[in-house]
């Protein structure tokens, strides 16, 4: 793997880490105001504090759990969902498969984030709402894989070795079909977190995200736009955070194709 | 002759290129109507006030009453009777001459049920025009306040035969006047393309003194960071609303502001249904959400403490309100009280600045050990609140604006028992029977006396907060003068009186 990518790797892990330890790194409750508004980065505050006076950097840590975790949600309940309906379509064939591949392509040609955008403001604004909308749309892509990698490797030899040695139902699926699929998702779901990041982003940044005062990313821009030329740093650190999230996840899903294709 | 030709020629070009004075405007939102009495709007309000003119209005910097469309009037000795007498050589912008006859149909217009704004003369009991220059209003019960509705920014102003009898249309008009206007104004509407631009150009007939500038032109930008580049850009010349106050005391170069105490009034309105129903953990929140610890932060210079539940441009207050101070105390009644939630609701009309007072209350609650989150109520729904009490935000924060300079407008909008924005149905029976005996006070200083008991009331009843004061700032290109900027006139400036140096 190429030493960026396995940086960016690396960088995944650590930002789980900061994202699920945001309680203890914090230097301060992103919440209450510690500070005068509008303190510039120094060396007291290390990012400033925002325009009520509360630290931009404890603000960024918890920014990136609400923005990094819900993420990995939504990637997961999109893999499990289209997993599922992928291999049920692929194993069971015919008139099953039919309807669930198109189904999935229903799913893939509608404008999903508009009709998500627009279920999240009739739901009202939230991340669990936007997490549970968002994984509604997110599975098709996840099934269609699976479906193609499952077919083709039924196919193969050993699959068919094992059906005639009497290996049926979810032995045969989990033991010998979905494993081969396993490296194409592990890379699709990867290169993916960056979307899902983005789309998050835009929802908190149009205000359908976490109720403030939480300090999700998209928001924390959003909200301080007029700072941009007075407390730039108000708007561009958070903008800065989503930048190198999705550049990261980007990168180690490059990685992890590389990786993929060696072995 | 040759030299006379040229000299004629030469005036005659002077006098095509002498450019027109255009004066622009940035509106943060679109005019719902400029039917003065089809919706209470705040954006365009400016606009309707050239457009159509009252009987009477406040002076420019004042609260004072001055004359309008009426020249004089007499008001009985039993406080019934107003007998108003209408200025000489007023016409409509159609170029009809405006008779008291029009001025009573007009008024009777504005009685119907169907128009939003009827209530302004609820307590009428009669009209008549008995001649062609005096119009008079009987009254079902005296009301020291009526004249000033009849001030007001939202007060009947007269429209003409063009809209009420040519374009009645069976709607009262109202269908017409959503895209016309006939009024009495020194300004006539010359076009009007809905979420883009207003332009309104000087009435050649007007009765009155002839304003400065010949165009106005509105322009909608919805958000302010673009109304600020464009004025500093110069593509607009005065932005009324919304100028981030933390960038007022560095204002770029070539900009002035001007600032002014309005009749607004930056308010907490408690929900006594939910979370805060209990008085001790009430009494707790209120001493959290104490505006002094925000409101230099969120103003600068801009804002003093509220002195009551009624503007200093209303009623000098002795001194600011004074809030339970002792933050201890409030952490044990939290304590007491198990795990507090809370939500704080603002309104969208002015997000930016709602929403940072809100997120200081958060800070300052979690001291106290109250979780609250934020949520903004869009402004078409804060006169539904009162109808869902349990999902209601626990408190809502606003700063709302009195139909007029009276008091009585104040506790009649807000506090009374049903009162149009009492949003969480406050009611407290000994504070209506004491609004009632104070409505009829006519001597100013006991009159303020009066209402200052009843906001000591309301206050201590943890149902309404006064927050603060909080300064109108215009922010406009340097060279405007005689802004003719009102207490009781939100967010504008006097189109009639604005001029260029």
């Amino acid at each position: 793997m190429p030493r960026l990518e396995a940086a960016a790797v690396c960088m995944l892990f650590v930002i789980t880490l900061v994202a699920m330890a945001a309680p203890w790194l914090a230097p301060a409750d992103p919440v209450l105001k510690i500070a005068a508004p509008f303190e510039p980065p120094s060396l007291t505050y290390l990012f400033g504090t925002d325009e009520i006076g509360r630290d931009m950097l404890a603000r960024m840590i918890y920014g990136v759990r609400l923005t990094w975790l819900p993420s990995l949600v939504v990637i997961a309940i999109g893999v499990f969902a289209g997993t599922l309906v992928g291999v049920a379509g692929a194993v069971a064939g015919g008139l099953v498969d039919a309807i669930l591949a198109r189904l999935t392509e229903l799913f893939i040609v509608i404008p999903s984030t508009m009709i998500a955008l627009a279920a999240v403001a009739a739901l009202g604004p939230g991340i669990w709402h936007t997490v549970v909308v968002m994984s509604v749309f997110w599975w098709p892509w996840y099934a269609r894989i699976v479906r193609g990698e499952v077919k083709a490797v039924a196919a193969r030899p050993h699959a068919e070795a094992a059906r005639l040695s009497g290996v049926r139902g979810p032995r045969l699926v989990l033991r010998y079909l979905l494993p081969a699929a396993l490296p194409t998702l592990l890379v699709t779901a990867t290169l993916d977190v960056a979307n899902v990041i983005l789309v998050l982003s835009l929802f908190s940044f149009l205000g359908l995200g976490a109720p403030a005062p939480s300090p999700e990313l998209g928001a924390m821009t959003a909200r301080s736009l007029s700072s941009l030329t007075t407390h730039w740093w108000i708007p561009i650190l958070p903008a800065v955070a989503i930048f190198m999230l999705v550049v990261t996840a980007n990168l180690a899903g490059d990685g992890l194709r590389a990786l993929m294709k060696n072995v | 002759m040759r030299w006379l030709a040229i000299l004629l020629l030469l005036y005659a070009f002077g006098a095509h290129a002498a450019p027109e004075k255009v004066l622009r405007v940035a509106y943060g939102d679109d005019v719902a109507t400029f039917d003065p009495d089809d919706a209470i709007i705040l954006v365009g309000l400016d606009a309707e006030r050239v457009l159509y003119e009252g009987l009477v209005q406040y002076r420019p910097g004042t609260t004072e009453i001055a004359g309008w469309l009426a020249e004089s009037w007499t008001i009985s000795s039993d406080g019934l009777t107003y007998s108003f007498t209408l200025r000489d050589g007023v016409t409509f912008h159609d170029g009809r001459p405006m008779t008291a006859a029009d001025v009573l149909a007009y008024f009777e217009r504005r009685r119907h049920p169907t128009l939003p704004l009827s209530y302004f003369l609820d307590g009428v009991d009669s009209m008549s025009a008995p001649d062609p220059r005096t119009f008079v209003i009987r009254l079902k019960a005296p009301q020291p306040a009526f004249l000033d509705r009849l001030a007001s920014p939202w007060a009947p102003k007269v429209i003409g035969p063009a809209a009420l009898i040519d374009h009645e249309g069976g709607d009262l008009g109202v269908s017409w006047l959503n895209d016309h206007a006939d009024g009495t104004g020194p300004f006539m509407l010359a076009e009007m393309v809905r979420g883009q631009r207003y332009v309104l150009v000087r009435n050649p007939h007007y009765w009155g003194p002839r304003p400065y500038f010949d165009r106005i032109e509105l322009l909608i930008v919805p958000t302010i960071n673009q109304q600020m580049l464009m004025l500093q850009r110069g593509e607009v010349d005065i932005v009324e609303h919304g100028y981030p106050f933390d960038q007022l005391g560095r204002l770029p170069s070539g900009l002035k502001l001007d600032a002014h105490y309005p009749l607004g009034l930056e308010m907490a309105y408690i929900n006594q249904n939910r979370a805060l129903h209990d008085p001790a953990l009430r009494q707790a929140v209120i001493a959290a959400i104490n505006p002094a610890y925000w409101l230099h932060d969120v103003f600068g210079d801009f804002a003093a403490p509220a002195r009551s539940l009624y503007p200093k441009a209303m009623i000098a207050g002795p001194a600011p309100v004074s809030f339970p101070a002792d933050l201890d105390a409030a952490r044990r009644a939290v304590a007491a009280a198990g795990p507090v939630k809370i939500e704080i609701g603002f309104t969208d009309q002015e997000a930016p600045v709602q929403q940072r007072i809100a997120e200081f209350m958060v800070s300052q609650l979690k001291r106290i050990g109250v979780t609250a989150t934020v949520r903004t109520i869009p402004i078409d729904q804060e006169s539904s609140l009162v109808d869902r009490l349990d999902s209601d935000p626990d408190i809502f924060i606003a700063e709302n604006y009195p139909d007029a300079a009276h008091p009585a407008t104040q506790t009649g909008v807000f506090f009374e028992t049903g009162a149009a924005l009492n949003f969480f149905g406050y009611s407290n029976p000994k504070l209506d029977a004491m609004s009632a005996e104070a409505g009829q006070i006519t001597s100013l200083p006991e009159r303020d006396r009066a209402y200052l008991a009843i906001s000591d009331q309301i206050f201590s009843d943890g149902a309404f907060i006064p927050l603060a004061d909080v300064e109108d700032v215009i922010v406009y290109r340097a060279g405007l003068t005689d802004l003719g900027t009102r207490p009781a006139l939100p967010w504008a400036v006097d189109y009639a009186t604005i001029r260029r140096e």
